[in-house]
């Protein structure tokens, strides 16, 4: 066993790309004024559409697909708390439910999996490599794009003060629609690693709260890209020492499952960090 | 509220759930299906016999249960995503008391178990109730984190030292006799836990319309700033309302383990604590709106079990009209909320 | 009026309607000289707010017409407004306190390479305009650091970043001391000298006369008159201002003794205030404080400097205003003194009595009341009927039930008969707050502050945004109480409104108390020297 096995780099991060690629996407949505509680969702579209394409194509087309689907749902969730001004939260939730019982129905009624083991399996796969290095320059670029860029800088505007933005000639509506829908877009990449790259097809809620643990990377990396990756990683790592560790060590396994939970949990309370100041606002003007 | 508002809200409710079942049928119509054959079974079977309605008043349960929870909540401004969790540690501690060996009449056995229940959500409830009074903690991160976390500790406490070793399921020793609730014979699963999901109801609309701490909550939801001002215990509201909340949730959880179930099955709710929401947005955060909102979406999802095994239209479709619902219901309730944040 | 060279601005018939069917502009307008001064004056609500909003394009008007510069235009968005070369400082300063402060000017119109920000160059350019001003500004600090002056200056550089030529400036002054007005005014002056125009939006009349050359009046969503500033006088504009309103019938004008213009009210020749005036009277035997603060050392409740070793006492039947800049420590000291927060260390007395660990609803039984500075979000909750918004706070008063339950007949009574008494115009007792108007609200919020004949007023702004009547009205129901013998705190940044109310005046500096000022001592140089801590 060489030491890179020993420190679980690998399994690490191969759970870190999926996390920390969503939480990109929490960070960007989040930091324009936008609450995003729907990853979870957007991670599974992303999942299942990737697969459903890449049975009749290619992998690739089938990762494209997937981001898509995802940027789709960034759009819906868009068009609800922009347009007509639904609360953040309610659409995150229906965003999420919609995700959930969609794929479920569809892969009953579209590959026939009414029946157990309900699973969709592809042909070829993706490999893994390239989303791990992607996951990990992501976060940089995200902070490049939020310090350095005129488009960052209106984003940070739309989500601390919508009045003020608007008022320096900032148009709100595009802002955000881009920022969530490339949230949406990051969200999908991350749903179509899963299932193209990681796992190899796809089954009933799959994601199995990756997107929820994105959005506790946000949250822990106090809205930047760089801390939430952080975070995400802190997290991938755990994922792989609990699978390593199961039946190893006499404590349950399930305590290290909860881990990332429960230091979120602290992590929001005992650094109080500020979120952007309008985040979920209704906000004023277009 | 008054009969204009009443009626209104009936025309809302009328409208979302109309909605929600255009978009079902699109889904079904669109991946080859039939919707008028889906959805005459779903309807037969959520109420096309007096077995049919009894089924759907028995899912109706803890459906009311938990979206009082979160009506109870949502009127202190506080979204407890957390009612899944709170179940499921409801659910299990009651399964505990209720397996006891106690020689206790039911009388005593039966509430012991459900407000072990009823306490083990409200301390579950507690926790985001707190962080959110004192710390400022964002509810929603904490719910859903708990939420995971209940997940988890249940799971292993369920696997380990509350498995039941005599069977293979994964699952706790069968509760007592004298712990179970009275229930129906045959497969309708309706129990004496409907008429206490009324009760509790009932008792919601009390304490919204004349008592003190409901008058706090809604001045805590409603104008958070100006209750502070006035010297409104903001931070203690919110808590209370909290541990309201995840008690109501976790007495959905001992219900259905000692009125259907019997024992505590491993993930035993599908969702109740996320349809909960649906529910509660549905029926206007009042408790008898939400008692009709629980009643409609029991008949949905009794009627969707019955659809799947006649015409193999998959029953995830009765979520898909949940979330249609959650964002027509929604949109109006909210609106309402936000004129004060201004 | 005609001008050879074309007007800079020139609005006509300008019609908006509310959601609701309120007209905030009913036929305004608007003509201002190019490279001038120019006053729009009026009361509040006379929609002076809603035609800046127009020419901003944060509102298209439902009708009218708007010439900039000679030709005609529709100004959609700000952005449009901004590209016509108009500026706007609003009257709650837009500048968003997560960003530095050269983010905060290029925003919107960042100097870039690809896009990325090059904040080099922004920094210079910034700096050059603020030269020209003569002023300085931290350019990389965090924007949460800057005062509220600073703030307002960063404002005036952002606008002109984006190259504005015409500047409105909404109610400028209304939270600077006087002297940093008189900064402000400089640099206006040099603005206009360099050909630029202001439009200066106020209800002072004293800044309208000293500074503008010309005068727009707006009452009731109309342009009521034109003026030249040299052509009119405050008496006149005051009569435009109110129109056919104008006092009660027979009331002559007066001009108080601070300068600023009023009607006379009864109460100034009643009996109270002879008796108002007695702790003043030295012959007079010192009576035991109402409220004694001492050593009061409170910690800040956002950044500001909290309140630092203050000691300061009301006396029965004294008004005790309370100046200074906003953020001086007044919400620390209100809070402290109404049990909102709990002092670090020192005394809240009230006759006597150590308050310190008492709660609000205590303090209350003891007759300590309070009107919130935000009656929209303090003072009321606006979704509750106005029988609900009486309780708050006493939903746990025996009165209304035993404590725990609350009994309907009689919140609804008391409710009637505070809407009857205190001549609240309202659809009935469970009419929603937001129904009323926001004269209504407040009358419902001081209603509530009076019930059960409070021994301490603690009032914060309470007359923000309210028109004559109403403010009249509030000023009155102060000055009342403090005849029947109770002691009122008033906090206000309207200073005009603390040199009229107030029997002393004490002013806070960075959370310390810098003076305390005799109604005689008191004028608004005195003041603003101690407001600034000069």
């Amino acid at each position: 066993m060489n030491p890179a096995d020993l420190l679980l780099v690998a399994p690490a991060l191969r759970q870190y790309a999926a996390i920390g690629i969503a939480a990109c996407g929490g960070v960007i949505s989040e930091r324009a004024g936008v609450v995003n509680i729907a990853l979870e969702g957007m991670m599974l579209a992303g999942a299942f559409v990737a697969v459903w394409v890449a049975q009749g194509t290619s992998p690739a087309v089938g990762l494209a697909a997937g981001a898509s689907a995802g940027m789709a749902l960034g759009l819906l969730h868009v068009l609800l708390t922009q347009r007509l001004k639904v609360d953040h939260i309610v659409s995150g939730i229906a965003i999420n439910l919609l995700a959930l019982n969609g794929t479920a129905f569809l892969l009953r009624q579209v590959f026939r999996q009414a029946d157990p083991p309900r699973h969709a399996t592809v042909v070829a796969t993706l490999p893994i490599e390239p989303f791990i290095a992607g996951a990990l320059v992501l976060p940089v670029l995200m902070h490049v794009l939020l310090r350095h860029t005129s488009f960052g800088l209106r984003l940070r505007a739309s989500g601390e003060s919508p009045e003020a933005a608007t008022m320096a000639g900032v148009r709100l509506g595009p802002v955000r629609t881009l920022a969530v829908a490339l949230s949406g877009l990051l969200a999908g990449c991350a749903g179509a690693y899963l299932s193209l790259a990681l796992v190899g097809g796809f089954t009933d809620s799959m994601v199995s709260g990756r997107g929820f643990i994105a959005l506790a990377a946000v949250v822990c990396g106090r809205w930047t890209p760089l801390g939430a990756a952080g975070a995400a990683l802190a997290f991938g790592y755990f994922d792989a020492l609990q699978l390593r560790l199961q039946g190893a060590v006499p404590l349950p396994h399930e305590f290290l499952q909860m881990l990332p939970y429960a230091l979120t949990i602290i992590a929001a309370m005992a650094l109080r960090s500020r979120p952007p100041a309008a985040l979920g606002r209704a906000d004023v003007g277009r | 509220m008054h009969a204009s508002g009443f009626q209104t809200g009936l025309r809302h409710t009328a409208s979302a759930l109309g909605l929600g079942v255009a978009a079902a049928a699109g889904a079904i119509w669109v991946t080859g299906g039939s919707p008028v054959e889906a959805l005459t079974a779903l309807a037969t079977g959520a109420a096309g016999s007096p077995e049919a309605l009894l089924r759907s008043l028995a899912k109706a349960t803890p459906l009311l249960l938990s979206g009082l929870a979160v009506a109870v909540a949502l009127r202190c401004g506080l979204f407890n995503i957390g009612a899944e969790g709170q179940i499921l540690v409801g659910g299990l501690a009651a399964a505990w008391v209720g397996g006891m060996d106690w020689d206790a009449p039911a009388w005593v056995h039966a509430p012991a178990a459900l407000l072990a229940g009823a306490l083990a959500g409200a301390a579950w409830g507690a926790v985001p109730g707190i962080l959110r009074g004192w710390r400022g903690t964002h509810e929603v991160i904490v719910t859903i984190m708990m939420n995971y976390i209940a997940i988890h500790l249940t799971h292993y406490l369920v696997n380990g030292p509350l498995r039941d070793p005599t069977t293979m399921a994964v699952a706790t020793r069968p509760v007592h006799e004298a712990a179970r609730l009275w229930s129906l014979p045959g497969g309708t699963q309706f129990s004496a836990g409907f008429f206490l999901a009324l009760a509790a109801a009932a008792a919601v609309a009390v304490m919204f319309g004349r008592s003190a701490l409901g008058y706090e909550i809604r001045a805590v939801g409603q104008g958070p700033r100006a209750a502070r001002a006035a010297g409104v215990p903001v931070a203690l509201t919110m808590v209370r309302a909290m541990c309201i909340s995840g008690a109501l949730a976790g007495l959905a959880g001992a219900v259905e383990v000692l009125g259907v179930h019997r024992r505590f099955f491993d993930a035993f709710s599908p969702g109740y604590g996320f349809d909960s929401i649906a529910v509660a947005l549905l029926g206007g955060l009042s408790a008898w709106g939400v008692t009709l909102s629980s009643v409609l979406f029991g008949g949905l999802a009794a009627g969707s079990v019955y659809m799947e095994g006649w015409t193999a239209t998959p029953r995830q479709v009765a979520g898909v009209v949940q979330a249609v619902v959650i964002v027509a219901a929604g949109s109006r309730l909210l609106r309402q909320r936000r004129r004060d944040e201004e | 009026m005609t001008a050879p060279a074309p007007l800079a601005v020139h609005m006509e018939g300008i019609v908006v309607h509310y959601p609701g069917g309120v007209a905030a502009n009913a036929g305004a307008s608007l003509a201002v000289a190019a490279s001038s001064l120019h006053a729009v004056i009026g009361e509040n609500g006379a929609g002076k707010t809603t035609l800046m909003h127009v020419l901003y394009g944060r509102r298209p008007p439902d009708r009218g017409r708007i010439r900039i510069a000679g030709s005609e235009t529709r100004i959609p968005s700000a952005a449009a407004a901004i590209r016509l070369g108009i500026g706007m400082v609003s009257q709650h300063t837009t500048v968003v306190p997560a960003l530095s402060v050269i983010e905060n000017i290029i925003l919107g119109a960042e100097p870039q390479v690809a896009g990325l920000i090059r904040l080099r160059l922004a920094i210079a350019r910034a700096q050059a305009i603020a030269e020209r001003l003569g002023i300085e500004l931290p350019w990389t600090a965090a924007s949460d650091r800057l005062s509220v002056a600073e703030r307002q200056k960063a404002e005036l550089v952002k606008a002109l970043y984006r190259g504005a030529r015409i500047l409105i400036l909404d109610e400028p002054t209304s939270a600077l001391a006087p002297q940093e007005a008189d900064t402000l005014f400089d640099v206006l002056r040099g603005l206009v000298a360099n050909g630029g125009t202001v439009l200066l939006v106020t209800h002072k009349l004293q800044e309208v006369l000293a500074h503008a050359q010309s005068v727009t009046v707006l009452r009731e969503g109309r342009t009521v008159a034109e003026l030249a500033t040299a052509d009119t006088y405050a008496e006149e504009l005051l009569a435009l201002m109110l129109g056919q309103r104008a006092g009660p019938a027979g009331a002559p004008l007066v001009r108080a003794p601070d300068d600023s213009l009023a009607y006379e009210t009864p109460w100034q020749r009643g009996p109270h205030s002879e008796m108002r005036r007695a702790p003043a009277d030295p012959l007079q035997v010192r009576p035991m404080p109402l409220l004694e603060c001492s050593n009061l050392r409170v910690r800040a409740a956002d950044r500001g400097p909290g309140l630092c070793d203050v000691t300061l006492e009301v006396l029965p039947g004294e008004i005790l205003g309370i100046a200074g800049i906003d953020g001086s420590g007044q919400q620390e000291l209100v809070e402290a003194v109404v049990g909102l927060r709990s002092p670090a260390s020192g005394h809240v007395r009230l006759e006597g009595e150590e308050l310190a660990s008492l709660d609000v609803n205590a303090r209350r039984e003891r007759g300590v009341t309070y009107i919130p500075g935000d009656r929209q979000a303090e003072g009321l909750v606006l979704d509750f009927s106005i029988e609900e918004n009486l309780l708050l706070g006493r939903q746990r008063d025996r009165r209304f039930g035993g404590g725990r339950h609350i009994d309907g007949s009689v919140t609804g009574a008391t409710a009637a008969d505070v809407i009857r008494r205190h001549g609240i115009r309202a659809a009935g007792t469970r009419a929603p707050a937001f129904s009323l108007s926001g004269g209504n609200q407040q009358k419902l919020v001081v209603a509530r502050a009076l019930a059960g004949a409070p021994r301490l007023l603690v009032a914060v702004q309470p007359t923000r945004g309210l028109d004559v009547t109403a403010t009249r009205r509030v000023h009155e129901a102060l000055r009342e109480a403090a005849g029947r013998g109770a002691g009122v705190l008033l906090v206000s940044l309207d200073l005009d409104e603390i040199l009229d109310l107030s029997d002393r005046v004490a002013v806070l500096y960075a959370g310390r108390i810098a003076g305390v000022l005799d109604r005689s001592e008191a004028d608004q140089r005195a003041v603003g020297r101690l407001m600034l801590g000069t």
